[in-house]
């Protein structure tokens, strides 16, 4: 019989992937198959960590189409699950992951605005009131205001504006980030 | 030993969530006590400094959902530390955990998965559970999951596994009535053969909450989704337990499709009714 440590790395890997084909020999069918019992633990997984995602990222995700959202978030999940059970410190590694998975290389924007969108996120859970600072060659802050609820549709985002430098702050309950450098915005 | 949460008689209570914090404070309802999810206030975030306000109003418990007190490789160090902290600042009336893992190898997998009822198991658990008791310096409660599967490997049925778990770390045991439901379609089990099973002067808490039925493979599976109101079979299972072990301080839990307050309050004054009604413990505790 399997020690507790390998059946536990067995479920894992059938439901992160990885070897998928032996966690459903351990499994009693009861009934029907052991597949789609595992099935059951895989989509909750997956379904509530993509939550998570959608809800820390939501610019990135407009910008990119929900469903292949899901898709990025699908396999960036695979491949760095949390490493904690805080889930408000996951996410961190999105941004360098956009940066580097392939389907995004025509929209070079893309990592910045998550990297702006962490930052808010991080802020907000942040206990200590620092500011953090980002920088992009893109106008990432616009492209953000662009893409936020009840923003004018036909707002025109010039991605050669020149570069921009932001600070992100607490203030009270809220985040708020300001230009401190690069080209004026409107 | 008082069977309430604050002292005195057992009351019910809800699983208070982000979206109601605002309105406990400000309309302060008449509730006998708050259940939060510790790992939603481990930051250092706003909503920490709102537990604290809540606090102030009311009895609070906390229920983790991150120690994966089954894992085989041990439970984190800094996770343990955080709920300590947790623990030490808010004072909570009862805390309470799972029987289940979340994390194998440094991942973290965000469910309550299920464990082969092994003897290994036992040694495993029992030693997770008294190193999480000896750091917090009290008593946790440890709940029965929701079960999709069954190990082959399993000898022990799970109410005597939680039995002898709270015999050997001196836990107590969460009674999650809604998850004995769930199971026992799911996986198949006498469901007042469990409750039997359970040592009366163990169970603490008990949690009640609705569930789906969904379709998977052709068959009806009930996911414990929390998304709705208490099944009238699961409150006859709950009067059952009541029956059982006495009034327990008992939660309405509400997690997916998060409705108004009113609501959760409703259900909680459904089961705040049957308390009164129920007669106190048959089994008294030895002078």
């Amino acid at each position: 019989m399997p020690t507790l440590r390998e059946r536990e790395w067995e479920l894992r890997a059938a439901l992160l992937g990885g070897d998928e084909s032996r966690a459903p020999a351990a499994v009693a069918p009861d009934g029907f198959a052991p597949e789609a019992r595992l099935a059951i633990y895989r989509h909750h997984v997956l379904s509530s960590l993509t939550a998570v995602l959608v809800d820390t990222f939501p610019v990135v995700r407009r910008l990119v189409d929900p469903r292949f959202f899901a898709y990025a978030a699908d396999v960036f999940i695979r491949r760095h699950p949390p490493s904690g059970p805080c889930l408000f410190e996951y996410g961190a590694g999105f941004a360098d992951f956009l940066a580097d998975f392939p389907p995004c290389r025509d929209l070079p924007y893309l990592a910045d605005v998550a990297r702006l969108e962490w930052a808010l996120e991080a802020a907000y859970h942040d206990g200590d009131a620092a500011p953090r600072h980002l920088q992009s060659p893109y106008p990432i802050d616009t492209i953000w205001h662009a893409n936020q609820p009840g923003a004018d549709p036909n707002t025109v985002v010039h991605l050669d504006a020149g570069p921009v430098r932001l600070e992100i702050r607490r203030l009270a309950d809220d985040v708020i980030f300001t230009r401190t450098g690069g080209t004026p915005s409107c | 030993m008082a069977s309430g949460v604050g002292g005195g008689h057992a009351e019910s209570g809800i699983g208070l969530r982000s979206p109601h914090v605002a309105e406990v404070l400000a309309t302060h309802p008449a509730v006998g006590w708050l259940e939060v999810h510790a790992e939603n206030y481990m930051s250092g975030g706003p909503a920490a400094r709102r537990l604290d306000a809540v606090r102030r109003d009311y009895p609070v418990s906390i229920h983790g959902v991150g120690l994966s007190l089954g894992s085989a490789d041990g439970i984190d160090t800094a996770h343990l530390e955080r709920l300590a902290r947790l623990v030490e600042r808010i004072e909570p009336c009862l805390v309470s955990e799972h029987l289940s893992w979340s994390m194998s190898g440094g991942a973290y997998l965000n469910h309550l998965l299920p464990l082969p009822y092994t003897e290994e198991a036992l040694a495993v658990v029992s030693r997770n559970v008294t190193r999480a008791q000896e750091r917090l310096g009290r008593r946790l409660l440890l709940e029965n999951p929701s079960s999709y599967l069954r190990f082959l490997d399993s000898s022990i049925p799970e109410a005597e596994f939680l039995a002898e778990l709270a015999r050997r770390t001196g836990c107590g045991i969460l009674c999650d009535v809604n998850n004995i439901f769930v199971s026992a379609h799911n996986v198949g089990l006498d469901m007042l053969g469990y409750l039997d099973a359970l040592p009366v002067e163990d169970v603490a808490e008990i949690h009640l909450a609705g569930h789906a039925a969904n379709d998977a493979d052709g068959h009806t599976v009930l996911i414990d989704d929390h998304g709705s109101r208490v099944t009238p079979p699961v409150w006859g299972l709950y009067a059952a337990a009541l029956a059982r072990f006495g009034p327990v301080p008992t939660l309405i839990e509400w997690d997916t499709d998060l409705p108004a307050l009113p609501v959760l309050l409703e259900e909680a004054e459904v089961a705040a009714r049957m308390l009164r009604e129920r007669p106190p413990r048959r089994h008294a505790h030895a002078a």
